[in-house]
Formats: C-alpha cells, sequence, structure tokens
C-alpha cells in the first residue's frame, strides 16, 4: 500500500494536561516515514526546559521518566518549535498513537511560538488503525486492555524487540510504532 | 468479529470550529452493540447555550431549526448530564473527526460533568482514510467522500441525527468488507 504522502510520526511527552496555563511541554519527537516502504527517512528529537516544573503532574512523570537534569538546559518551547518545524517538509500526513493530546499540545507549543500551523488540519491515528483490523481478525483479546488491546499487547504479539526501560521516551515510541504500523500493514 | 466494549458514536454541530472558543449547539449519539454493531440506543438533542434572543436565533439558524424549538431545548449542564447518565463510561467512544472529541471534553467541563471515558477513541475518518486508500482513491477523504465510496445518501446535512447514523454504518461496512 503507498500513502499519498510521507509520514511524519510524532509524539510528545508531557508534565500533565493543562498546558500552557499549569504544565509543560518536555519533549517533541517524531519520524519521517516513506510513503511506500515506511522507511524512516529522518527523525527529530528535542527535550523543552519548563516553565511550571513545581507543578508537574505525579501520574504523568512516572509514564514519561523524564528528570529535571535531562530538561533544565533544553530549548524553550518557541526554540523547540521552530527547530521541529525546521526540521520536516509540510506536505506530510501527520500521524499520532491516540493522538488528541499530543495534536492539541504540539497546537498550543506552535500558539507560543509565534508560528502559523503549517499541515493538514487532518491526522492519521495509528490507534484507530490497529483498532479496525484487530477487530476484524478477532484478536481484540487482551483482558488488562479497556478497548481488548494497547501498544504493549501489540509488541509482545508482533515480537518486536524494544528495550522496556526506554519506552515512553517519545522518539523511541515513535519508532516502536513505526515498526508496528510496519508489521500491521504487512499482516493484514 | 467480536468487540470487547459497545461502541458510542457521536456527533456534533456546533458554533464555529474553536473547541475552545466555541460551543456545542446539537450532540447526536447512536450505540452500536459489541457483539454486532448494531444501534441499542440513541441521543439526540439541541442545547441552548444563551438565554438571549438574538443569540438563539443565530444559533436555531445553524440548526436549521425555529427559534421556540432551540429556546426550549436544555442547558448544556443538562444536556451533557442526560448524555453521560443514558449511556455510561464502559463504551467505546467513536468519532469521524478528533476535534469533536475536544467540543465533547470541554462542554463536560463546562457542565462541571466527570469526563471519565477511556481515553482510546475510534477515529473514523483513519479508517476511511486507510480504506479508500486501499481502494486506490486518490484524494484525502472528507465525510462525502466515505458517503459516496458507499453509496450513501444523507438527506438533511445540518441533522447531526442522519450523520451519526451513517457515520456509524461506514464504520460497520469498513470493519466488514475490509
Amino acid at each position: 500500500m503507498n500513502f499519498k504522502r510521507d509520514i511524519l510520526l510524532i509524539d510528545t511527552e508531557f508534565s500533565g494536561f493543562d498546558f500552557p496555563k499549569k504544565h509543560d511541554l518536555l519533549q517533541i519527537a517524531a519520524v519521517l516515514l516513506d510513503r511506500k516502504t515506511l522507511k524512516e527517512k529522518k527523525y527529530f528529537s528535542s527535550y523543552v526546559r519548563p516553565n511550571h516544573w513545581k507543578n508537574r503532574d505525579r501520574e504523568s512523570m512516572k509514564v514519561n521518566k523524564i528528570s529535571w537534569d535531562m530538561v533544565k538546559d533544553a530549548p524553550t518551547v518557541a526554540e523547540a518549535v521552530i527547530k521541529f518545524n525546521r526540521a520536516f517538509p509540510h506536505n506530510v500526513m501527520q500521524a499520532f498513537y491516540v493522538g488528541y493530546n499530543d495534536k492539541r499540545i504540539l497546537l498550543e507549543a506552535y500558539r507560543q511560538a509565534k508560528i502559523k500551523w503549517p499541515f493538514d488540519y487532518h491526522y492519521f491515528d495509528l490507534w484507530a488503525l490497529f483498532y479496525g483490523v484487530l477487530a476484524k481478525n478477532n484478536q481484540l483479546k487482551s483482558k488488562k486492555d479497556f478497548a481488548g488491546f494497547g501498544l504493549e499487547y501489540l509488541i509482545k504479539k508482533l515480537k518486536i524487540k524494544i528495550d522496556k526501560k526506554q519506552m515512553h521516551n517519545a522518539l523511541v515510541d515513535c519508532r516502536i510504532e513505526a515498526d508496528v504500523l510496519r508489521k500491521i500493514l504487512k499482516t493484514r | 468479529m467480536k468487540f470487547i466494549k459497545d461502541i458510542l458514536f457521536f456527533e456534533i454541530q456546533t458554533t464555529g470550529h474553536d473547541a475552545d472558543k466555541d460551543s456545542i449547539i446539537q450532540l447526536s449519539a447512536v450505540l452500536l452493540d459489541k457483539d454486532n454493531l448494531l444501534e441499542k440506543n440513541n441521543f439526540n438533542t439541541f442545547i441552548r447555550i444563551s438565554y438571549l434572543d438574538s443569540v438563539i436565533n443565530e444559533h436555531a439558524k445553524i440548526l436549521h431549526t425555529d427559534y421556540e424549538t432551540l429556546r426550549k431545548s436544555p442547558k448544556v449542564y443538562d444536556a451533557i448530564k442526560n448524555f453521560h447518565k443514558k449511556f455510561g463510561a464502559d463504551l467505546l467512544l467513536a468519532t469521524h473527526s478528533s476535534n469533536n472529541l475536544w467540543f465533547l471534553k470541554n462542554a463536560f467541563k463546562k457542565a462541571a460533568v466527570t469526563y471519565d471515558y477511556d481515553y482510546h477513541v475510534i477515529q473514523l475518518w483513519t479508517l476511511g482514510y486507510i480504506y479508500t486508500l486501499n481502494y486506490g482513491l486518490n484524494k484525502m477523504p472528507t465525510f462525502q467522500t466515505l458517503l459516496d465510496y458507499f453509496r450513501l445518501k444523507q438527506k438533511n446535512p445540518y441533522d447531526m441525527m442522519e450523520k451519526v447514523r451513517l457515520a456509524a454504518e461506514i464504520f460497520r461496512r469498513i470493519i466488514r468488507e475490509v
């Protein structure tokens, strides 16, 4: 299957959902996948210096495992967004894994950087695609996950090798999701 | 096919495109049975967001309804409370576009009702995109593209109840035919 455009798979990590008032964007990462082969053509990853570190949400931080040392000297939101914006062409299909929080936070980060959102407003939700394929094949079987599957279930099922300690680093997650996408589209 | 949870498709009519500034003025939903994807329940309401006649009139025009009908419609608090009470939260939300989700979340916030749905949401656009791509359709599919593709007719584009039923039908066809 050939996509119409290269796919820009994006992931973010944040210190809570109330960005920019109370919480911070802490990392932006993305991999650009070739529209025909889905091979990685380019990547980007940047931590972001927080403004409200003391407000960080305990649950979010447990997931992202980002420490103060990792972000204290990082670029500001505006600087990171400028770099991200320059890193990739804009005629791509953005993709996220359950992306509405990432997309919203990224849109707000663009607003903070005073850069007009340059991408198409559509985005591809990998979770929805995986859900459709698994439902069709009667494979929504994980009892641990609310909807019958989760990313960790897929990683195990598709035998994707990962370093568990690195999971939830945004760039690592992008690459894992890209791997799952390749395998799902191949085995569908 | 077997789903783990019932699926609640919802569609909205809004006063604009910005989920932070604009409001939902119609909320429609159909609950699909997890075993067969058939409709087992539904919900449909206009939402009055102001007492001002001029605003009610303006929103009635967007909805293609009359002033009196909208004036008698519930406020956001009652609409959201009823929506939540009718279906509970042990289900999977589904909608055509993810922007709808932000409107719904903000409406829950305005109504001071806890949004306790699972964070996974079926985005129909993604499924439609991959499905039409597979069949060689060379453009970004809109809702109308999907209707045309599946030869479904929309009688009234302003009726969100009709739209949500069509969205559910598109979902059924994609899942069955993929």
